[in-house]
């Protein structure tokens, strides 16, 4: 309000005869504008309709005023004023409607519209003068550049796949498969077009984007033939998206609304049905609310009137401000990155030479030591020798005559060149320590030089991250947008409680994780959000809570979507599977099994379809998003306390500092930073007693060979039965490293250290793109790869349904015999060893007589069962152990590589109670067998 | 029908393709001549007594068997990841994925020495093979391809899309034409896509 008056009085000011409208004024409008929006809805959530209905015939004025207006005057001005103190009053006593003051300042409103519309109405649109209530969201801008950035992707997307239709379709053909996908492609783009556009608020979009993904639907699922019309048609209706992107103010309602019929005779729908004609009242709605242009805040669009300088003023400023920024391929970044990386390995190979460089010059000066020894051995050595003997030699000649002299001289001269030696000797010695000294001062100058590139390196390292890294702030605003449109649009009030908005990504990951986030709120809201009746009638809290919380752990961001609705409903979805018949089994799908069909492409509850969601093209596209950021997404659901979404995103590290070491003769490395401490322990610290465990300092932790934990296999031929573990390479006193993983601390046994350096991170490659406990791999020097330990992961034990049950806690409660039937000795040893590792006792049999022989003697609470054995297979050993009624209650579980229904079904005819498709997950393994044993 | 050394292996290609074939004699790339050359050609190559055929246009390269890591948490039949060129790329025992393996030569026989990397849109693969026997064109040997799967049974079977015979040889070895995008779409080769 205050707002308001002062902008009033600025303007009052400013304008005191006619004027061509500036921009700093046409800001000043904007401004008025604005506060008399955000007044509006107040007035209008408080119920002061009295209040809200002036405002917005007064904000009609406004932006009409801002939008259509060359010029200013006074009269205007003074308008404005009195409209402004109308409003002031209003406010202070909405108990007094003023009607007359209101209704004679709407006359003036009009007639002073239509006399400036009537020159220039041609901008608008035909529906200009409808009556519908003007609403203007207020649209940030950095939200309005996303969404065309988003925007411009998705129609190119579109453009490409009608472009390979239009050159595909020259008759009516049956589409195939690949025309299908292009549809679907198509209808993909559309859709998520749609829903931004509705997110950001642009009018128009949604609503000819919700008919246009009418007839893709049909045109994906009920049409058969495609034809060059329904093409043109496709084509037509894109590039009027397209002009709806650009010119969001200009609905173009013939034009769609033709397009609309055409589509109506396409699908031969005479009449429009129900859902379609709300969908048409509501498109038809928003097409007049926005008809007014709001050139201010839509930077992109061409929206320059010819000869309205002022807009072309804005539009350049707001260009020279964008220009700040540039946009980079990611490609290049990575490459960037990537050198990063390479230069950072360059240096730890600089590094290595330079402790060689070290090593030898100290060598030289050990042998320069030597040498001068040797030197002055010699000297001595030979003086006193020549003092002695010249002594003997002068007693020696006493007695003889002087002739001697001669000699004696010749002597000397004998003695000088010994001396020369000596001294060229010692020369040399003295030479190569200062060759020594030189090169000593080169090493150190080499070494600071080193250490500074080593500083800048590590600087321009973390300036490369920075360059990626965004906070989740960036995105947060988009999502709190999301869910209170979403939410006022349902009517339901959703309080969203962001946490973490402080964890950083690649800003790539953000802006592709945007989408699914996004997604996953609008079904919270739409889905999982009771209506407000039925939270009352629960006993719920009024207001529903979603949760949205980003955290880190190890090298993954983990962002938890939680809201407190009514959960998933999973007899709703097992009827759709069932109606679909997306599986044969309807009626046997666990919870969780359910729960994983929401992921399905065109899996819906949802009978009828609404703007916001329920049309199925959502979390198919959400996994596969979330997939491409080599991130898992998961659901866990509670019926009627709520859902809670899990999305794990690995961390784009290019490069880490790690330890590698050593197990079972491969080489390993771990992050340094998920390593706590490195320790020798001794074997009196060991325990065994329930599961091994270590004593280290005042803790005790549970201890893991890492050999086991890896299942590495054994490739050598010479233990082809050893079921025995011992501890590797025989060292009593072994290298653990001390790990903490979702909050427990572990320690790791290793074989050997084998040093610590700089590494890059590289994914496994496209065909395995997922390996538990496996982070990635990077390659070494010689071209060798070293696959990277993802410590967080191979300790996690995180079900479906979000319930963490440690294994260890577990294998205290119950000691389980379970016998494991395989031909093949591996399998034999790794579930044995899995099996063992709970706790339970494991009993193996190679095939079906060896298994029904020892169940002579004792009978186990469980069998694991293979299928393809010789002598008596996995279905006959089945049928032979439920013909004997002492057996027939234990349970089975078949575990194989065959995944065909076919097999399943054959099993669970015999009886079997479980299944299990190799490769498995231990903990799904371990609980399905808690879970058969009554555990 | 001999083996064929990798070096005899490039001059059949390069003859079949018309192009010679760059890079060193230690690998053959194959990206880019699958124009009208490689539409009708095919790599042939044993898994143990199993004949095979891959279209040409579905290999990106032939070389030898190159240092693998294996990694954990992995089925048999995946040996691990090599470095080719810079690029990870996984490879897979073709004879231990299909079953082919008896049980007692596990671990006794020596391993297969052939890579063949094939792909499709969504991912790569280098495949362990045997023998490679070389470049066959079925026009030119007046083959005929029967569109049919004579394999009822084994793993292998759901994987050829059809056999060759060459007319007027009847002693020779039948050729299975193995779908490559049949067994990279294949779910036990999707299984590492996500978790699980």
């Amino acid at each position: 309000m205050q707002e308001m008056g002062q902008s009033l009085s600025l303007l009052e000011s400013k304008i005191t005869e006619t004027a061509a409208m500036s921009p700093d004024i046409r800001e000043i409008i904007r401004q008025i504008s604005r506060s008399v929006h955000s007044l509006k809805e107040a007035s209008s959530a408080a119920g002061l309709s009295d209040v809200s209905d002036f405002a917005l015939s007064f904000e009609k004025l406004l932006r009409h005023l801002h939008d259509n207006s060359g010029e200013i005057r006074p009269e205007i001005t003074a308008l404005l004023s009195e409209s402004g103190d109308l409003l002031e009053s209003l406010v202070a006593q909405p108990q007094n409607p003023q009607t007359s003051r209101v209704e004679s300042l709407k006359n003036a409103y009009t007639s002073f519209m239509s006399e400036v519309r009537g020159p220039r109405s041609e901008a608008s649109s035909p529906r200009t003068s409808d009556p519908e209530p003007l609403t203007q969201l207020s649209i940030p801008p950095e939200l309005l550049e996303s969404f065309y950035e988003e925007a411009e992707e998705h129609l190119q997307d579109l453009g490409r796949s009608l472009n390979i239709l239009e050159a595909q379709i020259t008759a009516a053909v049956i589409m195939s498969p690949a025309q299908k996908e292009f549809v679907r492609q198509v209808r993909r783009s559309v859709h998520t077009l749609k829903g931004a556009s509705a997110v950001v608020g642009l009018p128009n979009i949604p609503g000819f984007a919700h008919s246009f993904e009418d007839l893709l639907d049909w045109l994906y699922e009920t049409a058969e033939e495609i034809t060059p019309e329904i093409v043109s048609m496709l084509t037509s209706s894109a590039d009027l998206l397209e002009r709806l992107v650009a010119r969001p103010d200009d609905a173009r309602s013939a034009e769609a609304d033709a397009l609309r019929s055409g589509y109506r005779k396409l699908m031969g729908m005479g009449e429009i049905t129900e859902s379609e004609s709300v969908s048409e009242s509501e498109s038809d709605g928003q097409i007049t609310l926005f008809s007014e242009d709001r050139a201010e805040e839509l930077p992109e669009s061409p929206m320059t009137y010819p000869g309205d300088t002022s807009e072309e003023e804005i539009l350049s400023e707001i260009l020279s401000q964008r220009s700040k920024t540039i946009r980079v391929s990611m490609d290049r970044v990575d490459e960037l990155v990537n050198l990063v990386g390479e230069l950072i390995i360059a240096l730890s190979g600089f590094d290595q030479r330079m402790d060689a460089f070290i090593n030898t010059l100290s060598e030289l000066d050990l042998s320069r030591d030597r040498l001068r020894d040797i030197a002055r051995d010699m000297e001595i050595g030979y003086e006193v020798r020549s003092l002695s003997h010249s002594q003997a030699k002068i007693r020696e000649r006493i007695p003889g005559d002087s002739a001697f002299e001669d000699f004696d001289s010749l002597e000397l001269d004998r003695y000088s060149e010994l001396n020369l030696i000596i001294r060229t000797l010692n020369e040399s010695v003295i030479d190569v320590g200062a060759i020594g000294t030189n090169l000593a001062n080169i090493f150190s100058e080499f070494d600071g030089r080193l250490n500074r590139q080593r500083v800048l390196l590590s600087e321009l390292q973390n300036k490369m991250m920075r360059v990626r890294m965004t906070p989740m702030r960036v995105i947060t605003n988009k999502l709190r947008q999301t869910l209170r449109e979403t939410a006022a649009r349902l009517g339901k009030k959703i309080r969203l409680i962001i946490e973490g908005e402080d964890i950083e990504l690649d800003r790539v990951i953000w802006e592709k994780i945007t989408d699914p986030l996004m997604h996953l709120l609008r079904n919270a809201a739409d889905h999982g959000i009771e209506p407000a009746e039925l939270r009352q009638a629960l006993k719920k809290r009024p207001v529903a809570t979603v949760k949205l919380a980003a955290s880190r752990e190890g090298n993954q961001v983990v962002i938890r979507i939680m809201d407190d609705g009514a959960g998933l409903n999973y007899e709703a979805i097992r009827e759709t599977v069932r109606r679909e018949k997306l599986s044969d089994r309807a009626d046997q799908l666990s919870e969780e099994e359910l729960a994983a069909f929401i992921f399905q492409p065109g899996f819906s509850t949802r009978r009828n379809i609404s703007e916001i969601s329920g049309r199925g093209v959502g979390m198919d596209v959400v996994k596969e998003n979330i997939h491409e950021l080599k991130g898992l997404i998961r659901v866990a659901a509670r019926q009627g306390k709520g859902t809670q979404f899990t999305i794990r995103i690995p961390m784009t590290l290019a490069a880490v500092r790690a330890l590698l070491f050593t197990v079972s003769g491969q080489l390993f490395a771990v992050a340094l930073n998920e390593i706590k401490e490195i320790i020798r322990i001794s074997p009196e610290n060991i325990t065994k007693e329930i599961s091994e465990a270590v004593q280290i300092g005042k803790e005790i932790l549970p201890l893991y060979y890492l050999s086991k934990v890896l299942n590495i296999r054994k490739n050598q031929a010479d233990d082809p039965d050893g079921l025995s573990f011992p501890p590797p390479s025989g060292s009593e006193h072994p290298i653990v490293l001390v790990v903490e993983a979702g909050g427990q601390r572990g320690a790791l046994v290793i074989d050997a250290l084998a040093g610590q350096r700089e590494i890059v991170i590289k994914s496994t490659g496209s065909h395995l793109r997922y390996v538990r406990g496996i982070a990635g791999v990077t390659i070494m020097g010689d071209g060798s790869v070293v696959p990277i330990l993802n410590i967080e992961e191979l300790f996690r034990t995180e079900t479906i349904v979000s319930e963490q049950v440690p294994l260890e806690k577990l294998a205290a409660e119950k000691s389980l015999q379970i016998m494991v039937v395989d031909d093949s000795v591996s399998i034999r040893q790794v579930v044995s060893r899995l099996m063992e590792d709970q706790g339970w006792k494991v009993t193996a049999a190679k095939d079906g007589i060896d298994a029904l022989e020892r169940l002579r003697n004792f009978r186990p609470d469980l069998i694991v069962l293979d299928i393809e054995m010789p002598r008596m297979n996995g279905y006959e050993f089945l049928s032979a152990l439920r013909a004997e009624s002492s057996y027939k209650d234990i349970p089975v579980v078949m575990l194989t590589s065959r995944t065909a229904a076919k097999h399943r079904d054959k099993a669970i005819a015999l009886g079997a109670r479980g299944f299990i498709v190799k490769p498995y997950n231990a903990d799904e393994f371990v609980n399905l067998v808690l879970r058969l044993t009554g555990g | 029908m001999t083996e064929k050394k990798l070096e005899e292996l490039v001059a059949d290609i390069d003859r079949e393709t018309g192009h010679p074939v760059t890079g060193s004699g230690k690998t053959v790339p194959l990206l880019g001549k699958t124009g009208d050359y490689g539409r009708n050609q095919y790599i042939r190559f044993f898994l143990e007594d199993i004949l095979l055929a891959i279209p040409i246009s579905g290999a990106l390269e032939i070389s030898h068997r190159p240092p693998v890591t294996p990694l954990p948490n992995l089925p048999d039949w995946v040996m691990g990841v090599s470095n080719i060129r810079g690029e990870i790329i996984s490879v897979v025992d073709m004879k231990t994925f299909f079953g082919l393996a008896s049980q007692e030569s596990k671990g006794h026989q020596p391993v297969s020495k052939m890579l063949i990397i094939v792909r499709d849109k969504e991912m790569k693969v280098g495949m362990i093979v045997g023998r490679i026997m070389g470049i066959f064109s079925p026009d030119r040997m007046n083959a005929e391809i029967i569109r049919e799967n004579p394999y009822r049974e084994g793993e292998i079977a759901s994987y050829i899309s059809g056999v060759m015979v060459p007319k007027g040889k009847q002693d020779e070895v039948l050729m299975n034409i193995l779908d490559i995008d049949r067994l990279l779409a294949s779910p036990k080769m999707n299984a590492f896509r996500i978790e699980n």
